[in-house]
C-alpha cells in the first residue's frame, strides 16, 4: 500500500512535532552563545518557550483535528475557516467508520489520537516544569530530544506493524536515555542514564526476538496457506499477522513464546514486576522532571502499545484470568499473574523507602498493576465489559499522567530550594508554602485513591472492569494493596504537614512550573467531579480496537 | 427550600474555601483568628438553619412522600453504571443532618474560645468546615458512591484535625494510625459497592430520575438477591451475607468496633473539639447510619455477627474506660463502648433505637468532651486525672453540665440516655426468645451499662471532687464562649430523652417511612432495674474515689484498685492488649515482608548507588567491566529469570 497525498493531515501531528524538534535544535545556533549566566539564562528560556509554545499549538490542532471539540456538520456553509477544519479532519475516525492505516503501519483511529492529545499534553506540561530550572548547557538539544521522544510516543500508539512498533520503541526510549542521564556532572544522573540504556538494550533484545517467533510462526503459515487467499497487505502488519494466527488453529507454542518475549520487552517500558527493576534507580538519578516524563508519557505509550499489540494481534490467546485452573491461561491468565505480583511487591517494597522520588517509582509500578487491570478485563465475555476495560484503562492513564507530574513537580520544585529529594526535604512543607502543601495533598491523595478525586475513579472503573471479567481475586488483591499504599502516601503529607521544617522561610514557587502545577491539580480535580465528557470521548475507542475480535 | 438542600453541604464547604484562600493571608494576627472562626461559625450556623427549614418542610408532606431527591449532574455514566451527584433527603438523612450542623454549630463556637491564641487557627477552621461539608454528604448522598466519598472525605479531615498539633509527641503517628485503620474498612466497603453493582446494576439507594430517565434503587429491590447464593461447591453463602459483611468490616473501621476500634483512643491526640465534633458526636457514627441505611440487605446470618461485635465492643471498651488517667482516654473508651450499644442495637434489629441512642449520645458526649476541654483549658492543658481534683469550686458552670452529661451517659432518669439506652436493653430482655444469643447479649449490655456508671462515677470524683493533687496552675472557668455551648448541650441532654419517649415514640413514627418498625416496647421492670443498677454502681464509682479512697490517689501513682485487681487492672487500662497484639504481630509481619521485598527488589538501596557510582566511573573506559561489575547485571538476571518462569507457567497451564 502506497503512501497518498491525502495521508498528510492524518499524519500531521507527527509531522509537527518533527519539524518542531528541529526549530528547536536549529533556532538555538542563532542564540548569543556566551559562558555568562545571561547568555545561558536567554538560551534555555529561548529553548523552553519554543517548545513550550510548539507542544501547546501541536495540542490545541491535535484536538481540533480530533472533532471531540467540534465537527464540522456536512450541511455547515463552505468558508475558509469550515473548509480548514474540513480537510484538516478528513481521515479521522467518524462514529463506526475508520480510515485504514496510512501504509499498513500507522491507524489514525480513537486510540492513536487519544495518546497523541495526551503525550503532547503531558510533554507541555513537562516543558512548563523544566522552563524556571537552572539553565542547561545544550538547552536546543535537551527540548528537540524531549519533542523527538514525544514524536515516537505517538508513534507507538498507532504503530500497527512490526517494524514500526520496533521503530517507534527506539525513537521514544533513546532520546529518554540521554535525558535521564542529562546531568553530566551529576553521578546519579549518568549512572540513572546508563542503567536505563542497558536495560533498555536487553529488553529490546527480547522484543526483537519475540516478533521475530511470531513473525516465523505466521509466515511459515502463509506459505503453507493459498497465498492468494491473503490479503494483500504485509505480513508483518497487525491485522495480517491475526488472520495468519487465526488461520493456523491451535496456537503452537512458539507462538506463545513469541508473544511472551514481546510482552517482556513492553514490560519492561511500562515497569512491572518482574521487568522494573531499572525504575527506582532511575527515576532516583533522572533529573525530577525527566523522571516525571518517564513515569508518565513513556508508560502511557507503552501501555497503548501493549493494548493495542494484544487486541489485534492474539485476540485468539485472550484467555481466562480465573484462577479456576483449567480455565486460567492465556494472556490475560498472565498478565493478571503479574498484576498481582506488581501489585504486592511494589506496595511492600515502597514502605521502607527514605528518598521521595524512589518511594514516587514503587508508586508508579503499583499504579502500573493497577493498569494492567484494564487490559486484564480484555477476557470479559461481552463487548461492553471489554470497552469497560479499555475506557478504564485510558481513564487511568489520563489520570495517572496528571497526578503523578505534579506529584514529582512538587518533589523538583522542593528539590530545586533544598537540594535534596529526600522524604526529610518535605518536613515543614506546610509552613514553608502552603499553596505548593496544598497542591502536594492533592496529588497524593489522587494517588492514594482518596474520592472526589479523579485518582479513586480510575482505580474504581477499573476494578469494576475487572470484576465484569470475573477475576473478582483479582480486585481483592488490588484493594488490600491500598492499605499498606496509603501508609506511604501518607509519609509524604505527615511530612509535609506533621514536621517541623529545618529552616523556615517561606519556599518560592518558580511561577511557570506553579502553572503547570495548578494546571494539574484542577485537573485531577475537575476529572474526579465531572469525568463524563472525557469518558464520552474514551468510549468512542472501541469500534477499532475491539472490533477485530 | 427542599429543592435548596444542596445549599447544606455548600455552605461549610464557601466557609472551607474562605478560610483557605482568604483568611490565610490576613497578616494582623488577631484579625486573621477572629475572621476564621466567625466565617466558620456563620457557615455552619447558615446550613444548620437551612437544614432546619427543609426538615420542617420535610414534616409537611404525607408521610409516604418524605423522600426528596435533587440531581445536581450525571457523575458517573459509562456502560451500565449510571451515578447521579445527587443529594436526598428522608427522615433518617434528616435527623442526621440536624445532629450533624446543630452540634457541630455549638462546637465550633466552643472552638472559637478553646483554640484562642493558636497559630495555625485558619487552617483549623477549615479543616473543621471541610469535615462538615463532607459529613453532611456523606448522611445526605442518594447512592452508595456519593456516601463513599463522604466516607473518606471525613476520614480526611479526621487524619489532617488528629495530626493538627503535630508538636505534640505521638499526634503524627495517631493521625496516620487512624487514616489506615479505617483503610482496612473501607477496602471492604468498595468490595460491597462493586458486589452491590454486580448485582442489582445500580448504586443508588432509591429510584432517581434523571433527565426524565428513572434509575431504580438497590434499596428497594433487595428481593433480586433473595436466595442468591455463591461460593465454592459444598460451601455457598448468600450473596446478601457476603455484601452485608463487607459492610460491616467498614463499620467496624469507621465506627471503632472490634477489631478495629484501636485507632480511636489514639485519636484523641487531636484537639478536643475535634474530639467532641468527629471522634464522638457524628463521624465515628457514620457506620451506625450506614446499617440503618441499607439494613435491607443484612441477613439473619450476618445480624448476628453485627449484634455480638457491637456486645463485644461494649463490655471491652466499658472495662477499658475504668483503668484509664486520661480524662479523654475515658471518655474515647466510653465512646467506643456506646457505638458497641448502637451497633448492639442494629444487630438486634431495633435501627429506630440505635438513631436514637446515636442522637442523644452525639449531644450528650459531645457535652462531656466539650467539658473535658474545659477542664483542659482551665487547669492548662492538664488531661491526667491524677493531677486534677477539686475543680467543683473552680470551674463551677463545667461541672453542673459535666455533671448532667455524665447521668445521662450513665443512664440515670429522666436524661436523654436513659431512654435511649433502656430502649435497647428492654429490647434484648423482651426478645430474648428470638435467638438463643439475645440473653447473653442483655447481660453483657447490662453490665457494660452498670460499668458505665462505675467509670463516669470515678471520674466525677477525681477531676470535680476531692482536692487539688497538683498545684502547678491555677483553675479557672473557661470563657462564656466555651460554657454557652456547654449550657446549651446540657439543656439539650436533658430534653433529647423526649424525642423516643414510650406513648409519645416520635421518632420512631417520624423514621416510618425508613424503619417501618413498631415503637418499643417498654418495661417499666426493665427501668427500674437498669435505673437502680446504674445509680449503684455510679455511687460505687464515685464514692470509692471520693470518699474511701481520696486520700490513696496520688500523682503518678497506682489505681487503688489495682492492689485488688493486680493484672487484670493493667490488662483493663491497656484495653486487653489488642494494640500491643497488633503490634506484635501483624506490624512486625507486615514490616519484615515489606523489608525481604525491599532487600530483593530494590538490591543496593541508597548507599549501593553512591559505592556503585565510584566503581562505575572508575571503570568506565572499560564497558565490558561495567557490565560486570554494576547492578545491571543482577537486574538482567531478575528480568530473565522472570521470563524463565513465565515460560514455565506457560508450558504448564497451557
Amino acid at each position: 500500500m502506497s503512501f497518498l497525498l491525502t495521508d498528510i493531515p492524518r499524519i500531521l501531528p507527527e509531522i509537527l512535532l518533527l519539524v518542531l524538534a528541529l526549530l528547536i535544535l536549529g533556532s538555538d545556533v542563532f542564540e548569543r552563545w556566551a559562558a555568562d549566566e545571561q547568555a545561558a539564562l536567554e538560551r534555555h528560556r529561548a529553548s523552553a518557550s519554543l517548545a513550550a509554545l510548539g507542544l501547546g499549538m501541536i495540542f490545541a490542532i491535535t484536538l481540533l483535528q480530533s472533532g471531540y471539540l467540534y465537527t464540522v456538520p456536512d450541511t455547515a456553509d463552505s468558508n475558509y475557516f469550515t473548509n480548514l477544519l474540513r480537510n484538516l479532519q478528513s481521515g479521522i475516525p467518524r462514529g463506526s467508520n475508520v480510515p485504514l492505516p496510512v501504509m499498513d503501519m500507522f491507524a489514525t483511529d480513537h486510540l492513536t489520537i487519544i495518546g497523541r492529545l495526551l503525550f503532547t499534553g503531558a510533554a507541555f506540561l513537562i516543558v512548563l516544569l523544566t522552563y524556571d530550572n537552572p539553565p542547561l548547557r545544550n538547552p536546543g538539544e535537551f527540548y528537540s530530544l524531549l519533542v523527538l521522544s514525544t514524536l515516537g510516543m505517538c508513534l507507538m500508539a498507532g504503530a500497527t506493524e512490526l517494524i514500526m512498533l520496533f521503530l517507534a520503541i527506539e525513537l521514544t526510549s533513546i532520546p529518554l536515555y540521554v535525558l535521564a542521564g542529562y546531568f553530566r556532572n551529576d553521578r546519579q544522573s549518568v549512572e540513572a542514564g546508563m542503567k536505563y540504556f542497558l536495560y533498555g538494550a536487553f529488553s529490546s533484545a527480547l522484543l526483537l526476538y519475540g516478533m521475530s517467533f511470531v513473525y516465523g510462526y505466521a509466515s511459515s503459515t502463509a506459505v503453507a496457506a493459498d497465498l492468494t487467499a491473503l490479503p494483500t497487505s504485509v505480513i508483518t502488519s497487525f491485522d495480517t499477522l491475526r488472520e495468519l494466527i487465526a488461520q493456523a488453529g491451535e496456537p503452537a507454542p512458539i507462538l506463545l513464546i513469541g508473544m511472551l518475549f514481546m510482552i517482556a520487552g513492553i514490560g519492561y517500558k511500562i515497569a512491572i514486576v518482574p521487568f522494573h527493576g531499572w525504575s527506582p534507580d532511575v527515576y532516583q538519578g533522572a533529573p525530577t522532571t525527566m523522571t516525571a516524563f518517564i513515569s508518565t508519557a513513556s508508560k502511557a505509550a507503552g501501555f497503548f502499545l501493549l493494548l493495542r499489540v494484544l487486541d489485534t494481534v492474539f485476540p485468539n490467546v485472550v484467555g481466562n484470568p480465573i484462577p479456576v485452573f483449567d480455565e486460567f491461561g492465556g494472556w490475560t491468565g498472565m498478565l493478571a499473574l503479574l498484576a498481582a505480583l506488581t501489585l504486592i511487591i511494589a506496595n511492600l517494597a515502597a514502605l521502607p523507602q527514605t528518598n521521595a522520588k524512589r518511594l514516587l517509582a514503587y508508586s508508579g509500578i503499583a499504579h502500573a498493576g493497577f493498569l494492567l487491570m484494564g487490559v486484564i478485563a480484555q477476557a470479559a465475555p461481552f463487548s461492553t465489559d471489554r470497552l469497560n476495560g479499555v475506557v478504564a484503562l485510558l481513564y487511568y492513564l489520563v489520570v495517572y499522567a496528571v497526578m503523578n507530574i505534579g506529584a514529582f513537580g512538587v518533589i523538583a520544585i522542593v528539590a530545586q530550594d533544598t537540594g535534596s529529594d529526600e522524604i526529610t526535604a518535605l518536613n515543614g512543607l506546610a509552613q514553608r508554602n502552603l499553596g505548593l502543601a496544598a497542591l502536594f495533598t492533592v496529588f497524593v491523595f489522587a494517588l492514594a485513591g482518596i474520592p472526589p478525586l479523579a485518582g479513586f475513579f480510575a482505580k474504581f472503573y477499573i476494578m469494576l472492569a475487572v470484576w465484569q471479567a470475573n477475576a473478582i481475586w483479582l480486585v481483592v488483591i488490588a484493594l488490600i494493596s491500598t492499605i499498606p499504599a496509603l501508609y506511604y502516601y501518607l509519609r509524604l503529607l505527615r511530612a509535609v504537614f506533621m514536621m517541623p521544617p529545618d529552616i523556615s522561610t517561606p519556599m518560592p514557587a518558580p511561577r511557570w512550573m506553579m502553572a503547570s502545577l495548578v494546571v494539574s491539580a484542577v485537573l485531577v480535580l475537575v476529572l474526579g467531579l465531572f469525568p463524563a465528557p472525557l469518558l464520552d470521548v474514551l468510549e468512542q475507542v472501541q469500534v477499532q480496537v475491539i472490533a477485530g475480535r | 427550600m427542599l429543592d435548596l438542600i444542596w445549599l447544606i453541604p455548600l455552605l461549610p464547604f464557601i466557609g472551607f474555601l474562605i478560610n483557605t484562600l482568604y483568611t490565610g493571608r490576613i497578616a494582623d494576627v488577631h484579625t486573621r483568628e477572629r475572621t476564621a472562626g466567625y466565617v466558620a461559625v456563620g457557615a455552619v450556623g447558615a446550613a444548620f438553619i437551612v437544614a432546619l427549614l427543609a426538615f420542617v418542610q420535610l414534616g409537611q408532606l404525607p408521610e409516604e412522600a418524605r423522600l426528596h431527591q435533587v440531581v445536581l449532574w450525571t457523575w458517573l455514566a459509562t456502560g451500565s453504571l449510571n451515578v447521579p451527584f445527587g443529594l436526598m433527603l428522608d427522615p433518617l438523612a434528616g435527623v442526621m443532618m440536624l445532629l450533624v450542623t446543630g452540634v457541630g454549630t455549638l462546637i465550633h463556637i466552643y472552638s472559637i474560645g478553646y483554640m484562642h491564641g493558636d497559630k495555625r487557627v485558619a487552617r483549623y477552621f477549615a479543616y473543621l468546615n471541610l469535615f462538615i461539608t463532607m459529613m453532611l454528604l456523606l448522611v445526605m448522598g442518594n447512592n452508595l458512591l456519593l456516601l463513599f466519598l463522604g466516607w473518606e472525605g471525613v476520614g480526611l479531615c479526621s487524619f489532617l484535625l488528629i495530626g493538627y498539633w503535630y508538636e505534640k509527641r505521638s499526634a503524627s503517628g495517631a493521625a496516620v494510625k487512624a487514616f489506615v485503620v479505617n483503610r482496612i474498612g473501607d477496602a471492604a466497603i468498595l468490595l460491597a459497592m462493586m458486589a452491590i453493582f454486580f448485582y442489582f446494576g445500580t448504586l443508588n439507594f432509591f429510584t432517581t430520575t434523571v433527565n426524565g430517565i428513572e434509575y431504580p434503587g438497590f434499596i428497594e429491590e433487595t428481593s433480586r438477591i433473595a436466595g442468591v447464593t455463591v461460593g465454592i461447591p459444598g460451601q455457598t453463602f448468600l450473596i446478601g451475607t457476603i455484601i452485608s459483611l463487607l459492610l460491616l468490616i467498614g463499620v467496624t473501621g469507621k465506627s471503632a468496633q472490634l477489631p478495629l476500634f484501636v485507632w480511636l483512643p489514639d485519636a484523641m491526640a487531636g484537639p478536643t473539639p475535634v474530639s467532641a465534633l468527629i471522634h464522638a458526636a457524628t463521624m465515628v457514627t457514620a457506620g451506625v447510619y450506614l446499617i440503618a441505611r441499607t439494613h435491607a440487605i443484612f441477613t439473619p446470618t450476618t445480624l448476628a455477627i453485627v449484634t455480638w461485635v457491637g456486645a463485644l465492643t461494649a463490655i471491652i471498651a466499658a472495662t477499658a474506660a475504668i483503668a484509664q488517667w486520661d480524662i479523654k482516654r475515658v471518655l474515647a473508651y466510653s465512646t467506643v463502648s456506646q457505638l458497641g450499644f448502637m451497633v448492639a442495637a442494629a444487630g438486634m434489629g431495633i435501627y429506630v433505637a440505635a438513631i436514637f441512642h446515636l442522637l442523644t449520645h452525639g449531644v450528650f458526649k459531645a457535652l462531656l468532651f466539650l467539658g473535658s476541654g474545659s477542664v483542659i483549658h482551665g487547669t492548662h492543658e492538664t488531661q491526667d486525672m491524677r493531677r486534677m481534683g477539686g475543680l467543683r469550686e473552680h470551674m463551677p458552670t463545667t461541672f453542673w453540665t459535666y455533671l448532667i452529661g455524665a447521668l445521662s451517659l450513665a443512664g440515670i432518669v429522666p436524661l436523654a440516655g436513659f431512654w435511649s439506652k433502656d430502649e435497647i436493653i428492654a429490647h434484648a430482655w423482651k426478645h430474648q426468645g428470638d435467638a438463643g444469643y439475645i440473653l447473653p447479649v442483655f447481660f453483657i449490655l447490662v453490665l457494660s451499662s452498670a460499668m458505665t456508671a462505675f467509670y463516669m462515677g470515678r471520674q466525677m470524683a477525681l477531676v470535680f471532687w476531692g482536692k487539688q493533687r497538683d498545684h502547678h496552675y491555677h483553675p479557672h472557668e473557661s470563657p462564656s464562649v466555651m460554657t454557652i455551648p456547654l449550657v446549651i448541650l446540657a439543656g439539650l441532654t436533658v430534653l433529647a430523652g423526649a424525642l423516643n419517649l414510650p406513648g409519645s415514640h416520635w421518632l420512631t413514627d417520624w423514621l416510618h417511612p425508613v424503619m417501618r418498625e413498631e415503637a418499643a416496647q417498654f418495661s417499666i421492670g426493665v427501668a427500674v432495674f437498669a435505673t437502680l443498677l446504674a445509680a449503684g454502681s455510679g455511687y460505687l464509682g464515685w464514692w470509692l474515689y471520693a470518699v474511701k479512697f481520696a486520700n490513696k490517689i496520688t500523682v503518678d501513682g497506682k489505681d487503688p484498685l489495682y492492689h485488688w485487681t493486680g493484672d487484670i487492672w493493667d490488662s483493663m487500662a491497656a484495653a486487653w492488649y489488642f494494640d500491643a497484639l497488633y503490634n506484635s504481630t501483624i506490624v512486625p509481619a507486615y514490616r519484615r515482608v515489606a523489608g525481604f521485598f525491599a532487600a530483593v527488589f530494590d538490591p543496593q538501596g541508597i548507599d549501593g548507588i553512591v559505592n556503585g557510582v565510584g566503581r562505575l566511573f572508575g571503570r568506565a573506559s572499560n564497558g565490558a567491566r561495567t557490565l560486570q561489575n554494576g547492578f545491571v547485571r543482577t537486574y538482567a538476571l531478575a528480568f530473565f529469570l522472570g521470563v524463565v518462569v513465565i515460560i514455565g507457567y506457560l508450558i504448564t497451564a497451557l
